[in-house]
């Protein structure tokens, strides 16, 4: 019952906002009752419609020709769009091809990202690619499809070619996440740079159920980092409580570090006594493991690399220490 | 986890009964989608919101590439980069040279990227074949093969060959260099290879079945440690042989209102050790044990895990109306392994017994098992009841429990036979809980602006077997409650100039561990201008701030980075310029107990003060008809204060020139120089020098 309280909100919230779009028609049209005009006002503009993609080539020589190698312009031979795959984005076109007017044609670019969204999520919400879609950093942030994708430019300069690289990859993303990209040129890193990774072998950039947009593993629900690294995933005979319960961010940087091994740490004792360190057990606020593991001397070197003898720091099958 | 199967269900049938009217309306009415849209959903949408058959066709993951252009003709497009790499000598630790750049001389394949549309014909394997190497010769190397037959199939296979050399001083036990043997206790010189294959079948259809399977290694040699009862370490030889076989296989359904994607699959799992001693050590311990000088003479290790074990998945979105999506995915897994050890030491080895006696040969031989069965699942749904008012609520639940059991052996000889024998049974239980549930509104207020703001609510509880010293119960019980209130906007004044930022401030209650995410308040901004000339301009920073006050914890954390980047990139390709500077700063500080010296409050200070800035510059050279070289120059620095100071730079220059339009030359420089104050012993330099022919198809 305790859990079930906890989707309260949630389902209050789906009810109000269903029950808006619901009250949201009826509001429309007595809206629009009430503005109708006297029959003396002047005729409603013609209505548009599709104007083809021959009448968009007239004037938009340039990218008509490059939008014939975008792969969107497959819809030319699908048989509900055929001769005009333009307007499958842009919307009817007759009324601009009349007027010429930016005003009458729909441009991707200039509509708020919710709009541009959905102009390509018309087709391609129900992807695979896009579960989780609205839990996703991107989408939470209103960076539009837009801002990664383009539609008309090719060869090398096109997304879709660059996007077909790690190296491309790399710098589109590198190219907002200026910060993530600078990690990387830390001594200690994940082999980005080096192109043997792409960004997007970890994150997912049109959605994920994890934070971060953090891809999941291809055999559960755990963080795709065990996709590599396997042998840290589990299960264990004995078990390091952290390595299954918290983020590996917790002992590591994964972008990069000054620190070896990516720690978030200069040395290894720090970050293992941050926690277990603690005489209370279970300690006054709650959290875990923090009894003292054994009785060292810390002032010894010998063991202020803990991880020289807790070697199987990750988890264990033969020894409850870690050790082997 | 069943109310959540549950919703899924429902999810699909509604799915399922939506889908036949729209398809019965499709039938009716292959009109334009407009004429039967609503005004609101015009404007919202204006691509063809109504047309499911339509759009289910446009739904390919990746159309034939370029397969519009319709050429009668095969075509091959891209590019074969070779090259020779001169590595000098390498200054300072050639090590860490090593387990940070790992170059050397020889020749190599830079980068291959070919692209063959073959003529179109029915008899055709493929449409394209998009085949990318990367690397070949370096010890990081990747290559891809894309080939798909329009509306029959696609295949991709990606490969990785990561070399991983990790052998460094600062990682190990310092007193060991006086022994001259070994300077690190925890070396590596592995190799990982991924290789991950998918074939999609009907890939544009409404019902797609795909199979895969990925193959990931481990595998190599290192240092290791033997550790006795007296924690004398042992430095020893390691062979590593991990690997991991993935089978998978299923489904996708995608229909105009519903995609539906059911997965199966099996992994297979080996893990395996072996660990020998080479002559007589003495180990690290520099004084007597209990009177008595300890030593090894002979130590093996043979350690075995094999695992094995089947996952399901499932996940799809659901969009009964224009204004509703729905989200979710359920996945359940559970491997399970079996480890087997034996271990020999013979020399002079206290023993694990109350006894305190020195064994000649003690033996340890062990059996685990352990399985570890997992359940997740989410759902989420966007609801937009007005054009400007978008409502987003998600719920995620994972549960997981890891039951182990493993009995260990030991027996203990002296030269005139068995002298003693131990027998310690063990079964543990983990056992976790984790909940997260979010609600978001986003309006747009303008066209310009963009707010939102929601909460999210986190719990879980986790239970856990005690640590050595723990007197008080044989398990521990930590839990986790957050609240959480986001907010966050876009303004977009022009279209040239784009401003984000994004708040978090937590207030938690109860976390796993001390150094978890308590009371923090996290803030994002990030702008970009697209200004005159090409030029664009970018700046963000981010901050966060954590503190757990709980009695017994005085654990602060705070970290601020700021970054800006410019490029510039006109038109008329004579000259490009690419930077960025990027200033972070970390500090931790939380104290920490120790029993040996006895203090309850030592101080764990962690500073880290960074600044880091790259550039890329390239400029046209004067050259005559196709020679018209290109001079490229910059690199990158960092240079951090704090905790660990470090310098590293890598400067680096590139002449390229192009002898014809199919042919380019060119030669590549660069540098790599580390130095690090507190550990100098790991800084290196070197240079490197790259001359190679690049083909253009």
């Amino acid at each position: 019952m305790t859990r079930f309280r906890n989707l309260i909100i949630p389902l209050t919230a789906c009810v109000l906002a269903i029950s808006a779009r619901a009250a949201a028609p009826a509001r429309q049209d007595a809206k629009e009752s009430a503005a109708k005009p006297a029959a003396s006002a002047p005729a409603p503009p013609a209505k548009a419609e599709y104007a083809g993609s021959e009448a968009c080539a007239g004037c938009h020589e340039d990218i008509t020709k490059s939008f014939a190698r975008n792969p969107h312009f497959n819809l030319e031979k699908n048989k509900h769009w055929e001769g005009k795959a333009c307007e499958a984005c842009h919307g009817m076109g007759s009324k601009h091809a009349e007027s010429t007017s930016a005003d009458d044609i729909v441009n991707p670019l200039k509509q708020t990202a919710a709009k541009t969204d959905a102009i390509c999520l018309s087709c391609h919400r129900n992807q695979s690619t896009h579960v989780g879609r609205i839990q996703g950093g991107h989408s939470r942030s209103a960076i539009a499809c837009t801002s990664c994708h383009d539609m008309h430019k090719t060869g090398a300069e096109s997304s879709f070619a660059r996007l077909k690289r790690t190296a491309g990859i790399n710098q589109l993303c590198g190219s907002c996440h200026t910060a993530a990209a600078a990690s990387f040129l830390k001594p200690h890193h994940h082999k980005v740079p080096e192109g043997a990774m792409a960004c997007t072998s970890c994150h997912n950039p049109h959605s994920s159920f994890m934070s971060r947009n953090l891809r999941q593993a291809s055999t559960g629900a755990e963080p795709g980092c065990v996709n590599c690294h396997g042998d840290k995933s589990g299960p264990f005979v004995f078990n390091h409580a952290p390595v299954q319960t918290d983020a590996c961010t917790t002992c590591h940087e994964p972008h990069g570090s000054v620190n070896p091994r990516m720690l978030t740490r200069q040395e290894p004792f720090l970050l293992c006594l941050e926690c277990h360190s603690n005489l209370q057990s279970p300690s006054k606020g709650g959290s875990l493991g923090n009894v003292p593991p054994a009785l060292h001397d810390m002032r010894v070197p010998r063991y202020r690399n803990c991880t020289t003898c807790h070697q199987k720091i990750h988890g264990s099958n033969a020894s409850k220490g870690l050790l082997r | 986890m069943k109310r959540l199967a549950f919703l899924l269900m429902l999810a699909a049938t509604f799915a399922f009964a939506a889908q036949q009217d729209t398809a019965k309306g499709g039938q009716d009415n292959q009109k334009p989608a407009e004429e039967t849209q609503k005004p609101d959903e015009k404007q919202a949408a204006p691509a063809p919101a109504a047309q499911p058959e339509a759009k289910s066709e446009a739904k390919t993951d990746a159309p034939a590439a370029d397969a519009a252009a319709s050429t009668k003709e095969k075509t091959l497009d891209g590019v074969i980069d070779v090259g020779a790499r001169w590595v000098s000598d390498v200054g300072g630790d050639r090590n860490t040279y090593r387990s940070i750049v790992n170059q050397e001389s020889g020749f190599r394949v830079v980068n291959l990227d070919l692209k063959y549309v073959p003529a179109p014909h029915d008899n055709n394997v493929a449409d394209s074949f998009i085949l990318q190497a990367h690397s070949w010769g370096d010890p990081y190397n990747t290559m891809r093969l894309d080939m798909q037959r329009n509306r029959i199939y696609r295949l991709t296979s990606n490969y990785s060959n990561i070399s991983y050399f990790n052998y460094l001083p600062s990682f190990a036990d310092p007193t060991m260099a006086t022994t001259g043997v070994f300077l690190n206790q925890r070396a590596y010189d592995t190799k990982t290879r991924i290789f991950d294959n998918e074939l999609l079948l009907l890939p544009g259809y409404w019902i797609q079945p795909y199979i895969a399977y990925s193959r990931n290694t481990d595998g190599g040699t290192g240092i290791s440690t033997l550790v006795d009862a007296s924690n004398n370490v042992y430095p020893i030889m390691n062979n590593i042989h991990w690997g991991q076989n993935i089978f998978r296989g299923g489904v996708r359904v995608q229909l105009s209102k519903l995609h539906l994607t059911f997965e199966q699959g099996a992994m297979v799992f080996k893990d395996d050790q072996g660990v020998y001693s080479n002559g007589t050590s003495l180990g690290d311990r520099t004084k007597p044990y209990l009177g008595q000088t300890l030593y090894l003479t002979n130590g093996w290790q043979a350690y075995f895990v094999r695992g094995d074990g089947n996952f399901t998945k499932g996940y799809g979105t659901f969009s009964p109306t224009s204004w509703i999506d729905i989200y979710g995915q359920i996945y359940h897994s559970k491997p399970s392994i079996t480890s087997t050890l034996n271990q020999l030491a013979q020399g002079n080895i206290p023993g694990a017994t109350p006894d305190l006696a020195f064994y000649s040969t003690a033996y340890d031989q062990l059996y685990g098992s352990a399985a570890m069965p997992r359940t997740s699942g989410s759902v989420s749904i966007e609801v937009r009841p007005v054009e400007r008012l978008r409502y987003r609520g998600s719920y995620e639940a994972d549960s997981y429990h890891n039951d182990s059991s493993s009995t260990l052996s030991q027996l203990y000889y002296l030269s005139s036979g068995l002298a003693g024998s131990l027998s310690t049974p063990y079964t543990g239980r983990l056992e976790v809980e984790q909940h997260r549930s979010q609600n978001e509104v986003l309006v747009d207020i303008t066209r310009k602006l963009m707010v939102r703001g929601g909460y999210r609510y986190e719990w879980g509880s986790a239970d856990v077997p005690s640590g050595y010293l723990s007197t008080t119960t044989p398990t521990e019980r930590g839990e986790l409650v957050r609240h959480v209130g986001l907010a966050g906007a876009q303004y977009r004044p022009t279209q040239r100039v784009v401003l984000n930022a994004d708040f978090e401030k937590s207030n938690g209650v109860k976390t796993f561990y001390r150094t978890g995410l308590q009371d923090y308040t996290k803030f994002r901004a990030q702008s970009r201008f697209t200004l005159p000339w090409n030029l664009f301009f970018n700046v963000s920073g981010n901050y966060l701030h954590n503190e757990n006050p709980d009695s017994g914890t005085t654990a602060k954390f705070t970290s601020a980075v700021e970054s800006a980047s410019l490029q510039w990139l006109p038109s008329h390709h004579r000259i490009s310029l690419i930077a960025d500077y990027t200033h972070s700063e970390i500090r931790s500080d939380i104290n920490y107990f120790t029993f040996v010296p006895y203090n309850p409050l030592n101080r764990s200070l962690y500073v880290d003060n960074d600044s880091s800035a790259s550039m890329m510059a390239e400029i046209a050279l004067p050259g005559k008809g196709l020679v018209k070289p290109k001079l490229s120059f910059g690199g990158s620095m960092v240079a951090t204060a704090g905790s660990r100071p470090s310098r590293y730079y890598q400067p680096t220059g590139k002449l390229l020139l192009p002898l014809t339009s199919h042919v380019q030359v060119y030669a590549d420089w660069g540098w790599y120089g580390l130095h690090q104050p507190f550990y100098y012993y790991e800084g290196f330099r070197a240079h490197t020098l790259m001359t190679g022919v690049r083909f253009l198809m």
